[in-house]
């Protein structure tokens, strides 16, 4: 399988502080790796640095073997869509403003965006709250509004942040159902996540974090295996 | 709940915001200073204080103008009293005055009156102003010549109109914009009429007398119609804003802001016609409105400072003009590349050639205010060669935020940015300004840059297609 996001050697730290040792992994391109592990591991700085929000100390990634962070940062850029923990939507921007903001950040065409605009709130039942403010909006409603808008361009890589969080029972049935599309034709995916039972299904992979180093990765069949043995310790 | 548990309940909140603050000051300071440090920097400090006011008598070498500023102050005591409310005015623009966070609102919603914390937090806020004007005060008094007496009637004024105008700014705050600025308005359109009628005194106490009959009729109403939710999203973001902290752990507290003025037009809430200029303007709006106090300070910085220099002498203003463009266009560059940052658009994509397209009609408006005094003075300096010389500032605030801005797509793109002709000749092409004092012909050098510019814009183009 082709590689499709490569981090090497990746280090983050503030002051004295380590966040993140010495973190190597690669992503298959349309394979999904789940980023597991006690808070504070550093599973959201890992998430942050691949983004480019949080400065690395050194280390590298690059995306389909052309695309690095350090030197093509832009063209990087358009290659990841992000989906965080708490939803980072502007007071100043209706829902349908942020989608139309999406749109032409990932430069969509205005039909192919209106499509899946359609489709998108049709299934996560945000309809008559187009034109709404985030306020106006309940913390699930926000939620999925940050979900639509990572979801509406095509790119290889997709970093989620706990993709279920705030979400109802009906929200993360549809949301894992479009996942499963994009997984099919072949994005890739990183996420981060508590509940692994949750993502068993569409994960391939598993990277547990504690104190920003690797303790263990693999299948995620693997997983419930080493997490008994980890607990046995 | 009585007033002595709702006392209890704010001083816990007080008491451990103030321990919470210590320890951040405390570890900040320990990974930035050591022991050997802190040593050094005193032993310093003591002798740079000890040179300048103990061995050197420093303030006698002032003498004049502390005589000048004490004439100053008895001469313009009325006009004084009348410009001190308005600054509370403008406040009210962005600040409550009140410093109730969530916290203290919180309170509120166990069993302890929100009015009691409200009082407690006005009475705790004039007590500490009280006595950091005694502080300041008794330090002005030993260190300068000038009359104790005026010191401390100017003090004992400034916190009497502190707490007068606790309520009319509280109020205001929860008014509409078009109020705030209508009264605004009205208290300086009164001091100018006051001061060129030469009716200072006439109108400092006209001023006072509605301060007094404001607070009189809004005390009964201090607690209606309060917008809480942007009183503590302000005062959350005062209280928890630690520029140094920041600086040195590289983390940004940011105003949540949820409430916007504009908000509730309609047309605000339309889908955006689908192009890169509509779309990009709101973000640029909504970018200037979150650093509205950090672009006001520096327009209005630079023109007062243009304005001013004018009436020193030619050459100052000259470079005045000069270092205001320099200023300006790294300011531009700075808000430009902060806009990356911030918000949503941090994790998008950036269409950083597109943003600084949309960007360019708002830094010639802001522009604006530091053009007119340099206007002003070709007229009043008036030759032919005024013409010339309006048209080289252009020039040169033109390549100026070019090359910056080029430099700052560059580190957006995390490209170090190398010194090019442009940026030197963008640089030292200021310094054309100051010759133009000497010899007017330094203007020519405009049509030079502008041609350079031309081509400049035409070569992006092509390689843009």
């Amino acid at each position: 399988m082709r590689k499709l996001l490569e981090v090497s050697n990746l280090n983050v730290a503030i002051n004295d502080t380590k966040l993140l040792n010495n973190i190597s992994f690669t992503l298959d391109k349309g394979s999904v790796i789940a980023l597991v592990g006690h808070n504070g591991a550093g599973k959201s700085t890992l998430m942050k640095t691949i983004m480019g929000i949080q400065d690395k100390t050194n280390g590298e990634i690059t995306i389909d073997g052309e695309f690095n962070l350090d030197t093509s940062f832009l063209d990087y850029k358009k290659n990841i869509a992000f989906i965080p923990e708490e939803p980072l939507l502007m007071s100043e921007l209706t829902a349908m403003q942020h989608f139309q903001l999406y749109g032409k950040s990932y430069q969509m065409e205005e039909m192919e965006l209106k499509k899946r605009i359609g489709k998108y709130v049709e299934g996560f039942e945000l309809q008559g709250k187009l034109n709404e403010y985030p306020e106006s909006l309940s913390k699930g409603m926000r939620q999925k509004v940050q979900t639509i808008c990572a979801m509406l361009p095509d790119v290889p890589l997709l970093l989620i942040d706990e993709p279920f969080m705030g979400l109802d029972i009906y929200a993360v049935d549809y949301f894992e159902e479009i996942l499963k599309e994009k997984i099919a034709s072949g994005t890739s995916i990183l996420l981060t996540t508590h509940q692994l039972k949750r993502v068993k299904n569409i994960a391939d992979q598993f990277i547990m974090l504690q104190e920003g180093k690797i303790l263990h990765k693999g299948q995620i069949s693997e997983f419930e295996t080493i997490k008994r043995r980890s607990e046995d310790l | 709940m009585s007033r002595s548990s709702s006392w209890y309940a704010y001083w816990l909140i007080r008491s451990n915001r103030f321990r919470k603050k210590r320890m951040i000051k405390k570890q900040l300071a320990q990974i930035s200073f050591d022991k050997t440090t802190i040593l050094y920097s005193l032993i310093v400090g003591g002798y740079v204080f000890a040179s300048i006011f103990i061995f050197n008598d420093f303030m006698r070498q002032f003498q004049d103008e502390f005589i000048f500023i004490e004439q100053q102050m008895e001469e313009r005591f009325w006009l004084i009293l009348t410009i001190v409310p308005i600054r509370y005015v403008f406040k009210s623009f962005r600040n409550p005055g009140v410093l109730i966070t969530s916290s203290e609102y919180q309170l509120g919603m166990l069993p302890h009156s929100i009015k009691s914390i409200a009082y407690f937090v006005v009475i705790e806020q004039w007590m500490k102003q009280l006595l950091l004007y005694l502080i300041i005060g008794t330090l002005i008094i030993l260190i300068t010549p000038i009359d104790a007496v005026l010191i401390w009637i100017y003090f004992l004024l400034f916190w009497m109109i502190e707490v007068f105008m606790t309520i009319p700014q509280w109020k205001l705050f929860q008014a509409s914009f078009f109020v705030k600025v209508s009264i605004f308005m009205s208290i300086i359109i009164l001091d100018i009429v006051g001061t060129l009628l030469q009716q200072t005194k006439v109108i400092s106490i006209i001023i006072l007398a509605i301060v007094m009959i404001t607070n009189i009729i809004l005390s009964k109403k201090l607690f209606s119609r309060v917008h809480w939710g942007r009183v503590t999203e302000i005062n959350d973001f005062l209280v928890w804003n630690m520029p140094l902290i920041s600086k040195a752990t590289k983390t940004k507290f940011r105003r949540e802001r949820k409430y916007n003025i504009f908000q509730n037009r309609a047309s605000r809430k339309r889908p955006f016609a689908y192009t890169d200029v509509v779309i990009h303007k709101r973000l640029w709006l909504q970018h200037f409105r979150e650093n509205i106090e950090l672009i006001i300070q520096v327009s209005g910085g630079l023109f007062l400072a243009i304005v001013i220099l004018t009436f020193v002498n030619d050459v100052i203003v000259l470079i005045g003009i000069a270092i205001s463009i320099h200023v300006y266009t790294s300011f531009v560059a700075s808000i430009f590349t902060n806009r990356f940052h911030t918000g949503i658009v941090q994790v998008l994509p950036w269409d950083v050639e597109s943003f600084r397209n949309t960007i360019k009609s708002w830094a010639w408006i802001g522009f604006v205010p530091i053009m007119i005094p340099i206007v002003i003075y070709s007229i009043v300096h008036f030759t032919w060669w005024s013409i010339g010389f309006l048209f080289l500032i252009l020039i040169l605030f033109i390549i100026n935020l070019m090359v910056k801005m080029e430099n700052a797509a560059a580190l957006l793109d995390k490209k170090l940015g190398q010194l090019t002709i442009k940026e030197i000749m963008a640089f030292f092409g200021l310094v054309l300004i100051v010759l133009c004092e000497y010899q007017p012909y330094f203007s020519l050098v405009s049509i030079g840059i502008f041609i350079f510019v031309l081509i400049q814009q035409k070569d992006k183009k092509r390689e843009a297609r």
